[in-house]
């Protein structure tokens, strides 16, 4: 997901450009190609529940991955499988925690309210703290049959950002028609105290006027979420996704959070190569 | 020469131009001596754990000029039906799909194809279950 201005952008898709071209020239595109490249436009926003923070655009949104027998790359996401059984497929994981999103898109302003709600005797700025990302690694275990796909993982940070971990469960079960699929999902995702204090604490340092400190402790994160694809080819789509992410009370009880829910929409065309 | 044709009923500027490069399978529209042939659904997504998808397609076609016409699939070696003197016809065919075929339209007696639609078959499935995977982007919403 990237802003349809932003310089991000273009260097992403001229590079993604090139880099399907040097990706299809090795590997053509066919059923069992390891390459899977695809790309949707349209229009989609993510809530942002921070302070002082804008909703954050979808316009663009690049599929890049390739799979081999025992490493893969997903958008991002690096793995190494070392079981693939009918009974399930698991690998190691690297991956970007994806809470530090949020922070990119936060602005100051000086208030004489503090945001708790205290009258401040002279206007404050107030502005979301700097945060970081953080790699994390775990094992995730992909498990589906008739009655769906389930995928259990658990991470841990070895980028010493935050220290934490976290574990994510997911259950989604798709529906079709001859020419459209309908998959509701839901998620549940737990987040370690020092996870959890890391983006939505406030640590002294960063205490104001406006702005008081907060410790964050653990908490459960939970996820609706629906995706449908109306298909007009084996390579065009139109496609409809909507998620609602409840924050764990914890995270919710922030002075830096805003909106307890973050809902995310889109709507598009979705094209694979 | 054989010709692809299909119907798209689906409006929208972004559409048409990806129709107008090929990208949903559109071809050049037929002469006037070849018949217009429709066939619904074009295409046919297969269940978990299977590897086809049965369903029955409804095939119709129209032509400028009366004359004898046959209907031929890749899933049959036999004409599905023949028409004489005809210059529309119909006809209801039940497949159980597990490759990429066309339909098409033969003068009785002649092999080459006037026109022809193709039938796809979609997986969407994968038997590498890691191509499912939900947690792509960190900002991901497909």
């Amino acid at each position: 997901m990237l802003h349809p201005k932003s310089p991000a952008l273009t260097v992403g898709l001229v590079g993604a450009w090139l880099f399907a071209g040097c990706a299809l020239a090795q590997a053509p595109a066919k059923p069992d190609s390891p390459w899977r490249l695809g790309v949707a436009l349209g229009y989609g926003e993510r809530s942002n529940p921070l302070i002082q923070s804008r909703d954050i655009p979808v316009a663009v949104d690049l599929d890049i991955a390739w799979f081999g027998k025992r490493f893969f790359f997903d958008n991002g996401d690096l793995g190494l499988t070392f079981m693939n059984r009918p009974a399930g497929t698991a690998s190691f994981v690297v991956r970007a925690n994806s809470d530090r999103v949020f922070f990119s898109r936060t602005s100051t302003r000086f208030v004489s309210v503090s945001v708790t709600g205290a009258p401040l005797a002279t206007p404050a700025p107030l502005k979301p703290p700097k945060r970081r990302y953080a790699i994390e690694t775990g094992v995730e275990y992909l498990v589906d049959g008739r009655w769906g796909r389930m995928s259990l993982a658990g991470f841990q940070d070895v980028s010493s950002v935050h220290n934490g971990f976290g574990a994510d469960l997911e259950y989604g079960y798709a529906i079709q028609g001859r020419r459209w699929t309908l998959e509701p999902s839901i998620l549940l995702r737990y987040k370690s105290g020092e996870l959890n204090d890391y983006y939505w604490g406030v640590r002294a340092g960063e205490a104001s006027a406006a702005l008081p400190a907060y410790d964050a402790g653990d908490g459960l994160n939970w996820q609706l979420g629906v995706r449908s694809s109306y298909y007009f080819s084996r390579r065009l789509r139109f496609v409809a996704t909507f998620n609602h992410e409840r924050l764990n009370a914890d995270a919710a009880h922030s002075p830096l959070v805003e909106q307890r829910a973050v809902r995310a929409y889109f709507g598009g065309f979705a094209y694979s190569f | 020469m054989s010709r692809l044709v299909k119907r798209f009923t689906v409006p929208g500027v972004a559409l048409l131009a990806l129709a107008s490069t090929g990208h949903l399978g559109l071809a050049a529209t037929p002469g006037v001596d070849a018949p217009r042939l429709r066939v619904r659904p074009v295409m046919c997504i297969a269940g978990r754990d299977s590897a086809s998808c049965a369903t029955v397609f409804e095939i119709d076609w129209k032509s400028s000029a009366p004359g004898d016409y046959c209907l031929g699939s890749d899933e049959r070696r036999e004409p599905l039906r023949c028409w004489t003197q005809a210059s529309t016809g119909a006809h209801s065919d039940r497949v159980t799909v597990t490759r990429d075929f066309y339909y098409w339209i033969t003068t009785s007696g002649e092999a080459r194809r006037l026109s022809a639609v193709k039938v796809e078959l979609l997986r969407l499935h994968p038997e590498d279950r890691r191509r499912e995977r939900r947690s792509r982007h960190v900002w991901d919403v497909l």
